[in-house]
C-alpha cells in the first residue's frame, strides 16, 4: 500500500507490489547511454560480472528489481500500460514473443554475512561465507523460478536440472528435483545459522563451499520446468555487497572471476565501498573480467538532460499514484514564477531593490526613466531590478579593473545597445542569483532549479520534491488554501531550506568525523560565499561551489602516504555523495583538472548558487588547511583571481 | 517439559536485601557482572547488593566506543562512577572484561561489539560454571550489549545455576540518553540470526515502543521489507500500566503516521504490556506468537520478528519471549540498529525516580 504522498514511498515499499513498482519505475533511468555511448545496459551483461555502484539512493536496487520475475511477468501482463519498457525489454532479449525469457535472482549480502569472519578462523570463515551465500542463492533461485512461472512451492518437483556439475556431483544427486534442493538449502541454512548463533568455532562444511559453486548449476541450458528449458538467460544480482568484509569481497570477486559459469552476475554497492584509489581515480577500471557502472557518472554531461527527463518523468509517476488529489503531473504543482501580488512582503523587498540599485547603477550609466522607472507591472519590476543589477555586475567588473571600460560597451544615448549587452542569460541568471540572496527573495523554487538539485541522485530529487508535494496535498485540507493550486516560490524556497538544515544537521549523527567533514564542506563553501559577495560574475552560476585540484597533484594524493589523512577524507566525502568529482580544464593550457563540487543541497543552506562551473583552484598548501583550519585564517592567503594556480 | 522459568520472580528495590539474606546459604557462590560506563545509574544495584553482606566476585566490563565516540564526552561521568566502584567494593575479588566494539577506523570500521560482548562470556564459560547466582546488571550497558550477553550467559549456564537481571529502571533517563550517528541499516542481533523465509511463511513483525523515534522504527521496518519483501502481521506493543499512565497515548501519537497512515495497523493488533514487569511482557509475546504459529499454520510457517525500541525492562520481557521461541525452534530474530555513542540531551531533574528491580531466573 502506498502512503499518503507517494515521494516518500522507500524502495522498501516500492517492492511490496509489482504493480507499484511497475508504476513508479521509469526505465529511461537505465535506457540511456555510457560516457563511451555504449548502452547501459546491454544484451551482453547478462553473462558478464557487472559491478554498479552509486552512493546512497542511487537506484541500485530499484535496478535489479526491474529484472526480478514478478515484475518482468507484471510488465508482460500490462504491455499496453507499460509498452515502453516491454520495447525495452524486447529489445534486450529479456521478453521474446510476450515469455519472459530472463531469470533473475536477486541476493541481499546484508544479512549478518560480516559477522562470520569474527567468529570463525581466516579458512573456515571463508567456506561458511560460501557455504550460506551458496544455499541462499540455492534457495531464492528456486523461488524464483517459481516466481516467473507463477507458481508457488507445490511445484517445486517440477524444477530439474540436466545434469550436475562434476564438482557438485558428490553433495547432489543428478535425480533431485527442486524439491529435493530446496529441502537439502533450508536444513544447510538452518545448521550454518545455529552454528554462527552459537558461535561454535568449527563447522564441517562440504567441499563445495570454497566458492561460489551453486552459480554453475543454474547455467540457463541446464534448468528445466516439466523437463523443458526454462529461459535463456539466468542473471544474479547480488545486493548491497558494501555490507560484506574487505576480505569477504575480495574472496567473492575472484570466485566469480574464476567460476566461469555462463550466467549474470551484476553486484551492487555502495561507493564508500570502493577502494580510496578506486573512488578517487581516474583509471578505467573495467576489463575483461567485469564491467563497472558508476551511476552518477552515466548522469553527466550530454546525458545529463536526458536524466532530468527521466526525473521529471519518475516525480509524474508518484504525483499520478497519490489518491488525494486530482493532478497529473509535478510542474502542476509548483510555480516557476513570484506572483508578487500574493507576494506582498517580497515585493516590498524588491521594490526598495530596485531603489536601491537604481541610484547606485545612475552614478556610472544613464538610463532612460522610462524603460527602467516605470513600476506600475509587477512582472516588468523584477525583471528590471535583474537588469540593474547585471549593470551593477559590469560596474563593478570595471571598479574591480577586470573588464573593459563600461563605456566601451555604454555608448550614451544608445540603450538598446545597453540592452543588448545585458540581455545575456548567463549574465542574468547570476544577476537573479544575486538579486535574489542579497534582498531575501526567493531562489531556490521552479522545475529547473529541483533538477539541479537532484545532484544526480534519484532519492534526493524524490526527497526535495516529496516535502513540496507534500505542502500542496496539506491545501486540500486548509479551508483557507484549498483553491490554491501551486507552490509559491516563497514556500518552495522555504521548504528546500529548511531540507538542507535538516541534511546538514544530520551529518553529526552520520558520520563519525563529521567535524572534520564539516569543516572541509564549510571552508568550500566560505570561499564560494566570499566570491558572491564581491560581486563581480567571474564564474559560472555567480561564486565558487567547488575545488579543483590539477590531475598530478590528485595522483599524488591518491599514491603517496603522507597524504592519506586528506585522501580518507575526501574520500568519505565523494563516497558519502557531499563531494561530486567532475573533469575540468585550466588555464590557457586546458590542463587537467578534477573539480569536486559541492552537493547541492550544501550550496542551498549556505545560498550558493546551483550552476556549475565555479570552482576554486587548490595547491596542496591550500587544500592541508581546508582539511584541517576555519576559513577565516584563509583570507590572506586567497587571491580571487579567475583561473591561474596560487603559492605554487 | 517444566515450565521455562520455574522459579521466576521479580525483586522490587524494596526486598532485595532481605530477599538475598533470606535465601543465601554457605554453599552458594555470587557472581555480579556489571557494565562500566557514564549511566549514573550504574553503581545502584551493586550497592544494593553490598547491604546484604554476601560474600561476591566482581566482573568489571569496560567498553571502548571508539576513538571518535560521542560517547567520550562523558568520561568525566564515567570516571566518577568507576571511582565511586573502586571505593565501595574495595575488598571484593574482582575482575576486569573488555568488549571492543569496533574494528578498523574511518571508512572501513566494523562493528563487533556483540560478537565481543558474546565471546566475553563464552571464553569464560569453565569460570562461570563455578558460580552458583550470577546477578547481570544490565544498568550501565547498551541494549544490544547486554541482549547477546544475556542470550549467552543462558546458553552457557546449567539448570543448577541462578542468574539474575539486576536493573535500575527509569525510562525518563533512557529517553534522554540518545543514540548518536545511527547505522543506516538495522540487522538480526548476534544469536538471534533467522533463516531466510520459506516459501510458504508467515512474517510477524513486534514492534515494541518504548520511545517515539521514527526514523529508527523506519529502519526496521525496511530491513525486513528489504529482507523478506512482506509483512504479514504488525502487532505494536507500547507501555501499559505504566508510571506515566498516558505514556502509551503519548508513543502512539507519535507514531500516528507510520502506524495508522503508512501501514495502516488495525487497532486491534495493539499489544499493551506492563512497563515494570518483564515477565508479563514475556507472556504477552510469547503467548500471542504461539497463537499465531498455531491459528496460521495452515499458511506455512511462522517467523516472529522483535524490535526492541523500549526501556531496559521491556527489552527483557522481549528477550525471554524471544529466548523461549528460539528454544521450541520457532523461526525467530531480534532486530537492532548500531550506533557509535550516545548524547545526553537534557539532564536528568530527578522528577522520576529510579526502580531498582532484580529478575531472578531460575531452572530454565
Amino acid at each position: 500500500m502506498l502512503p499518503r504522498n507517494p515521494f516518500d514511498t522507500t524502495y522498501a515499499e516500492m517492492v511490496d507490489s509489482s504493480e507499484t513498482f511497475t508504476a513508479l519505475f521509469d526505465h529511461t533511468v537505465i535506457d540511456t547511454k555510457t560516457a563511451d555511448d555504449t548502452p547501459f545496459i546491454s544484451e551482453e551483461m547478462f553473462e558478464r560480472i557487472v559491478f554498479f555502484s552509486s552512493s546512497p539512493g542511487g537506484g541500485k536496487s530499484s535496478i535489479f528489481h526491474f529484472f526480478s520475475p514478478d515484475v518482468l511477468n507484471c510488465i508482460v501482463q500490462s504491455q499496453k500500460q507499460n509498452p515502453d519498457s516491454y520495447a525495452f525489454l524486447e529489445e534486450l532479449g529479456v521478453i521474446v514473443s510476450n515469455s519472459v525469457r530472463l531469470l533473475g535472482i536477486q541476493i541481499s549480502c546484508a544479512r549478518n554475512y560480516e559477522i562470520i569472519e569474527d567468529i570463525y578462523e581466516n579458512g573456515i570463515s571463508t567456506q561458511i561465507f560460501f557455504a550460506l551465500l551458496n544455499v541462499r542463492i540455492l534457495k531464492e533461485a528456486l523461488k524464483s523460478i517459481l516466481a516467473l512461472k507463477k507458481t508457488d512451492g507445490r511445484d517445486l518437483d517440477r524444477i530439474s536440472f540436466v545434469d550436475i556439475p562434476a564438482e557438485l556431483s558428490a553433495v547432489f544427486d543428478a535425480n533431485w528435483t527442486g524439491k529435493d534442493f530446496y529441502t537439502w538449502a533450508c536444513e544447510e541454512e538452518k545448521k550454518i545459522c545455529a552454528s554462527i548463533n552459537n558461535m561454535e568455532s568449527s563447522q564441517p562444511v562440504a567441499f563445495i563451499h570454497n566458492y561460489l559453486s551453486i552459480v554453475q548449476l543454474f547455467e540457463s541450458t541446464k534448468v528445466l520446468y516439466d523437463g523443458k528449458q526454462v529461459v535463456d538467460k539466468v542473471l544474479f544480482m547480488l545486493d548491497d555487497i558494501h555490507k560484506l568484509t574487505i576480505q569477504q569481497r575480495s574472496v567473492l570477486r575472484e570466485s566469480l572471476f574464476t567460476v566461469r559459469a555462463r550466467v549474470g552476475v551484476w553486484l551492487a554497492q555502495r561507493s564508500y565501498a570502493l577502494d580510496e584509489n578506486e573512488l578517487l581515480g581516474k583509471d578505467g577500471i573495467s576489463g575483461r573480467d567485469y564491467i563497472s557502472r558508476k551511476l552518477e557518472d552515466q548522469r553527466e554531461g550530454g546525458r545529463t538532460k536526458s536524466f532530468y527527463k527521466t526525473l521529471e518523468s519518475i516525480a509524474d509517476r508518484r504525483v499520478k499514484a497519490n489518491t488525494s488529489i486530482d493532478i497529473n503531473s509535478f510542474s502542476s504543482c509548483i510555480s516557476d514564477r513570484i506572483d508578487w501580488s500574493l507576494d506582498k512582503d517580497s515585493y516590498k523587498k524588491l521594490c526598495a531593490a530596485y531603489d536601491n540599485l537604481q541610484e547606485e547603477v545612475l552614478k556610472y550609466v544613464s538610463l532612460n526613466e522610462e524603460t527602467y522607472c516605470n513600476s506600475d507591472s509587477h512582472i516588468d519590476l523584477f525583471e528590471k531590478t535583474i537588469t540593474l543589477r547585471a549593470v551593477k555586475i559590469l560596474i563593478d567588473r570595471k571598479l574591480n579593473n577586470q573588464q573593459l571600460a563600461i563605456s566601451d560597451y555604454f555608448l550614451a544615448p544608445a540603450e538598446d545597445e545597453l540592452y543588448k549587452v545585458i540581455c545575456d542569460n548567463t549574465l542574468r541568471s547570476i544577476a537573479e542569483y544575486y538579486l535574489c540572496i542579497e534582498n531575501s527573495l526567493p531562489f531556490y523554487y521552479g522545475k529547473d532549479k529541483l533538477f539541479l538539485l537532484s545532484f544526480n541522485n534519484v532519492y534526493q530529487f524524490l526527497s526535495c520534491c516529496g516535502h513540496i508535494f507534500e505542502r500542496r496535498l496539506s491545501y486540500k485540507y486548509a479551508s483557507k488554501k484549498r483553491h490554491i493550486t501551486t507552490v509559491s516560490p516563497l514556500e518552495q524556497d522555504r521548504i528546500l531550506s529548511k531540507l538542507a538544515k535538516k541534511r546538514w544537521d544530520e551529518l553529526d549523527v552520520m558520520y563519525s568525523n563529521s567535524r572534520q567533514i564539516k569543516m572541509l564542506l564549510e571552508n568550500i563553501a566560505s570561499m564560494g560565499i566570499l566570491t558572491r559577495e564581491i560581486g563581480t560574475a567571474s564564474y559560472s552560476g555567480g561564486a565558487y561551489t567547488g575545488i579543483g585540484i590539477r590531475d598530478p597533484l590528485l595522483n599524488s594524493i591518491i599514491s603517496e602516504e603522507k597524504y592519506s589523512a586528506v585522501k580518507s577524507l575526501l574520500a568519505t566525502c565523494v563516497s558519502g555523495n557531499l563531494l561530486r568529482m567532475k573533469a575540468g580544464k585550466q588555464g590557457s593550457k586546458d590542463e587537467p583538472v578534477t573539480v569536486f563540487y559541492l552537493n547541492r543541497w550544501i550550496c542551498v543552506h549556505f545560498k550558493l548558487p546551483l550552476a556549475y562551473g565555479g570552482w576554486k583552484p587548490c595547491n596542496m598548501e591550500l587544500l592541508n588547511k581546508i582539511c584541517t583550519e576555519q576559513i577565516e585564517s584563509l583570507n590572506s592567503n586567497l587571491h580571487f583571481t579567475n583561473g591561474g594556480f596560487l603559492n605554487e | 517439559m517444566n515450565n521455562k522459568w520455574e522459579r521466576r520472580q521479580i525483586i522490587t528495590q524494596g526486598n532485595l536485601s532481605e530477599w538475598f539474606k533470606s535465601n543465601y546459604s554457605s554453599d552458594k557462590r555470587f557472581l555480579y557482572i556489571l557494565g562500566m560506563g557514564f549511566d549514573r545509574r550504574m553503581c545502584d544495584g551493586v550497592q544494593k547488593f553490598l547491604q546484604t553482606g554476601i560474600p561476591f566476585t566482581l566482573w568489571k566490563v569496560t567498553f571502548d566506543e571508539g576513538a571518535t565516540s560521542p560517547s567520550r564526552d562523558y568520561i568525566g561521568d564515567s570516571n566518577k562512577n568507576k571511582e565511586l566502584l573502586e571505593s565501595i567494593t574495595t575488598n571484593i575479588p574482582s575482575q576486569e572484561k573488555h568488549i571492543t566494539f569496533w574494528q578498523n577506523d574511518g571508512r572501513n570500521s566494523r562493528y563487533i561489539a556483540e560478537i565481543s560482548a558474546c565471546k566475553v562470556i563464552k571464553t569464560s564459560s569453565n569460570e562461570l560454571g563455578t558460580f552458583s547466582d550470577i546477578i547481570f546488571d544490565i544498568s550501565a550497558l547498551p541494549q544490544s550489549i547486554y541482549l547477546c550477553m544475556l542470550n549467552m550467559l543462558l546458553t552457557c549456564c546449567t539448570k543448577e545455576q541462578n542468574i539474575y537481571i539486576m536493573v535500575n529502571e527509569n525510562y525518563t533517563i533512557d529517553l534522554r540518553t540518545e543514540p548518536v550517528e545511527i547505522d543506516e541499516f538495522a540487522h538480526e542481533m548476534q544469536g538471534f540470526s533467522a533463516p531466510t523465509e520459506d516459501l510458504e511463511s508467515v512474517l510477524v513483525w513486534y514492534p515494541i515502543l518504548g520511545e517515539v523515534n521514527s526514523p529508527l522504527l523506519k529502519k526496521h521496518y525496511d530491513f525486513l521489507i528489504n529482507s523478506s519483501k512482506h509483512i504479514d502481521e504488525i502487532c505494536p506493543v507500547v507501555p501499559f500500566p505504566a508510571v506515566d499512565v498516558r505514556r502509551s497515548d503519548d508513543i502512539l501519537t507519535g507514531y500516528r503516521k507510520e502506524l495508522f497512515s503508512d501501514w495502516k495497523i488495525d487497532k486491534k493488533n495493539i499489544i499493551y504490556a506492563s512497563e515494570t514487569n518483564p515477565l508479563r511482557v514475556r507472556e504477552s509475546l510469547y503467548e500471542t506468537s504461539m497463537h499465531y504459529k498455531k491459528v496460521l499454520a495452515p499458511l506455512g510457517e511462522c517467523k516472529f520478528v522483535f524490535s526492541a525500541i523500549t526501556s531496559k525492562l521491556m527489552s527483557i520481557g522481549v528477550f525471554l519471549a524471544a529466548f523461549d521461541l528460539k528454544r521450541k525452534n520457532v523461526n525467530v530474530s531480534l532486530l537492532n540498529v548500531n550506533n557509535k555513542g550516545y548524547k545526553i540531551t537534557q539532564q536528568d531533574d530527578n522528577t522520576i525516580s529510579s526502580n531498582l528491580t532484580c529478575l531472578l531466573l531460575s531452572n530454565f
